[in-house]
């Protein structure tokens, strides 16, 4: 395949990586934050119930975010577009995907129930973070091979 | 009827007295529910005096109250040992020294005997239970209290899989309990104490297995632990003058005295109406139980199972709302001297590691000193069996010759004389010291996670009332209103 058509090809290999990753990274990332803290559900189901329950609400929520996780998909595609391929740009690139969940904490928290965005905030941007890095490693591989 | 009316002042006993007695009095002028008390153990070397008392405590309770109480318990009125209790002092017989090295020591202390419970209805055999409890539930119009003192197991599936032991080793799981009072309408609650327990909400929703949807009669009630714990009475040992299963705190607060016949140092009535709601009395329960049990409600259980995916996996607002779990969450962390910041949770969980490691090495030392037991008997035996081989076969002719001819006094006599006894025994009491630490530990660890589920549930509510569609808000304040429906 020529470079250029590999080059093309890689927002539609990246978009569902990213996609795929976002809720396990999510969920990760919120369980880090929960152990930081000391307070999470999944800190107290370890321990005190089945593993196929935590894993049953696990893939539920797989399944929920789907529509979530295809919007975080294109956007670090997008990001990829605009942002990675110029060279000092380039070192920014994926920065929409933490921007994305300080915004979606603050839209969160202005227009549905969660009144305060700290509910959120702190997870939706490190999701972001480690998507972005992610990312990145995609894009660094990419250069790799090319 | 009230089920009781508690005192004002926690200091003051004597008018705490004199309410009580004249609430008892009133008590009796008014209608009154129904209850179904279930108990015993599944057969005789399962069946502890502890399970007898309290379902004697709680009948003369229920019955004091003008409850009408229908008793099932073990194998009813038949003939024939169905319970044991256990003898204070397990060395008073004279070949205590052969159990200590041959049998189980524990085996030497227990006491048989036919059960005390008044007024049996009959056995909880599941073929003579389920066909009564179900005729009963489905024809019964009136409301029902369910209360089940015993022992439960796990489910490998669905939480609705665990079951109540039942006598003759029959079970009953949630899940059929469900299909068979499918035609009931009238309101039923229940308190069942027994481990994996929390699987019996699971009455309360239309279908057993999964969803949310309540049934169309009003369901709700109370369990000492979730679907997938053990509860207090199933603790490393049993000490009866320290038993504090749920039944312990929840029917004291309840009656307003303990079992002891105590009034109760604090009031359990919280909103101070006179009347102790079953609610009310599970509040008690979550405050002052110092058990492993970590107890929870039907509307507690649906909290639990609501919370939507996209709040689930989400560490918890550092603020805490303000409702009564906080309050509970408060006052528990003021009981165990853990400080309100923003790090109570983090400190609840290293108190709970270091509780943990604790534990762990408690049960480590537990196996060690096991294995030791072990040797030290298997060398006893050897020594005793070299002079004495019958002895190696206790249901033959030749050991009941031991017997007849007096040898087993000689035998005891040489035995205790033998410093591998004097260590035996050593051992044998340490383990015991060791087994109270570890339900003191399991105890400890309980209070640690109680406090984390306590603020969890205040977020839950929280949660409820910000995320909840109207239809959940309605079922979880239908569960709330099922709890603090008094008891008639």
């Amino acid at each position: 395949m020529p470079r250029r058509s590999r080059l093309s090809m890689f927002p539609v290999f990246l978009a569902p990586l990213i996609a795929i990753a976002t809720w396990p990274v999510f969920v990760a990332c919120a369980t880090a934050i929960g152990y930081v803290g000391g307070e999470a559900w999944q800190l107290d189901a370890w321990a005190e119930e089945p593993k196929r329950r935590l894993l049953q609400f696990f893939l539920d929520g797989w399944t929920h975010s789907i529509p979530i996780a295809i919007g975080v998909g294109l956007l670090a595609a997008v990001d990829w577009l605009l942002l990675a391929r110029m060279r000092y740009i380039s070192l920014i690139a994926g920065i929409l995907l933490p921007i994305a969940g300080a915004v979606a904490s603050f839209a969160l928290a202005s227009f549905t129930p969660w009144n305060t965005p700290m509910a959120l905030f702190p997870t939706l941007v490190a999701t972001g973070v480690a998507l972005a890095i992610i990312y990145r490693l995609c894009d660094v591989a990419r250069r790799v091979i090319d | 009827m009230k089920m009781t009316r508690m005192p004002t002042s926690n200091s003051n006993m004597c008018r705490g007295l004199i309410v009580a007695t004249s609430v008892a009095l009133f008590s009796f002028t008014a209608a009154a529910d129904d209850a179904l008390l279930i108990g015993g153990g599944h057969e005789p070397l399962r069946s502890e005096g502890q399970i007898e008392l309290n379902v004697i405590w709680v009948q003369e309770i229920l019955t004091n109250a003008g409850i009408d109480v229908t008793t099932w318990f073990t194998d009813g009125n038949a003939p024939g040992f169905d319970v044991y209790g256990v003898s204070a002092d397990s060395d008073a017989s004279d070949y205590a020294p052969l159990a200590r090295v041959f049998g189980d020591r524990f085996l030497e202390a227990r006491e048989y005997k036919e059960n005390d419970v008044q007024n049996v209805a009959g056995s909880t055999d599941v073929t003579s239970l389920l066909p009564a409890l179900t005729e009963r539930l489905n024809t019964d119009d009136d409301p029902v209290l369910l209360v089940y003192n015993g022992h439960g197991s796990q489910s490998s599936g669905a939480a609705s899989g665990v079951t109540l032991n039942l006598w003759n080793n029959t079970t009953l799981s949630a899940r059929e309990l469900h299909e068979n009072i499918t035609e009931r309408t009238a309101p039923l609650r229940w308190v069942f104490t027994q481990c994996y327990s929390g699987g019996f909400h699971r009455l309360a929703y239309d279908n057993p297995d999964e969803g949310l949807q309540l049934t169309d009669a009003r369901r709700c009630g109370f369990t000492a632990e979730s679907a997938y714990q053990l509860s207090e009475g199933c603790s490393a040992s049993l000490d009866t003058g320290d038993y504090r299963d749920y039944t312990t705190y929840f029917f004291a607060a309840l009656s307003g005295r303990g079992r002891d016949g105590d009034v109760l140092g604090v009031n359990p009535d919280s909103d101070g109406d006179g009347i102790t709601t079953p609610r009310e009395a599970h509040f008690y329960t979550l405050a002052h139980a110092y058990s492993s049990d970590l107890s929870r409600s039907t509307s507690e259980d649906y909290l639990d199972e609501w919370q939507p995916w996209y709040l689930r996996w989400l560490p918890l607002r550092p603020e805490l709302p303000d409702n009564e779990y906080a309050k509970l969450y408060r006052d528990t962390a003021a009981v165990l001297g853990i400080p309100l910041n923003f790090r109570t949770p983090k400190e609840a969980r290293s108190d709970i590691d270091a509780l943990k490691r604790e534990l762990s090495a408690l049960q480590e030392k537990r196996r060690s000193l096991h294995t030791a037991q072990d040797e030290l008997q298997g060398l006893l035996i050897h020594e005793l069996a070299s002079r004495w081989p019958p002895l190696l076969g206790p249901y033959t002719a030749a050991y009941i010759e031991l017997v007849r001819d007096g040898s087993l006094d000689n035998i005891v006599a040489t035995l205790t004389s033998n410093p591998d006894y004097t260590d035996l025994v050593l051992l044998q009491e340490e383990d015991d010291q060791l087994d109270d630490l570890i339900v003191e530990s399991e105890r400890a660890i309980t209070q640690r996670l109680k406090l984390l589920r306590l603020r969890r549930l205040a977020h839950l509510v929280d949660q409820l009332e910000r995320h909840g569609s109207d239809q959940a808000k309605a079922d979880y304040a239908s569960l709330v209103g099922c709890e603090s429906e008094p008891l008639r």
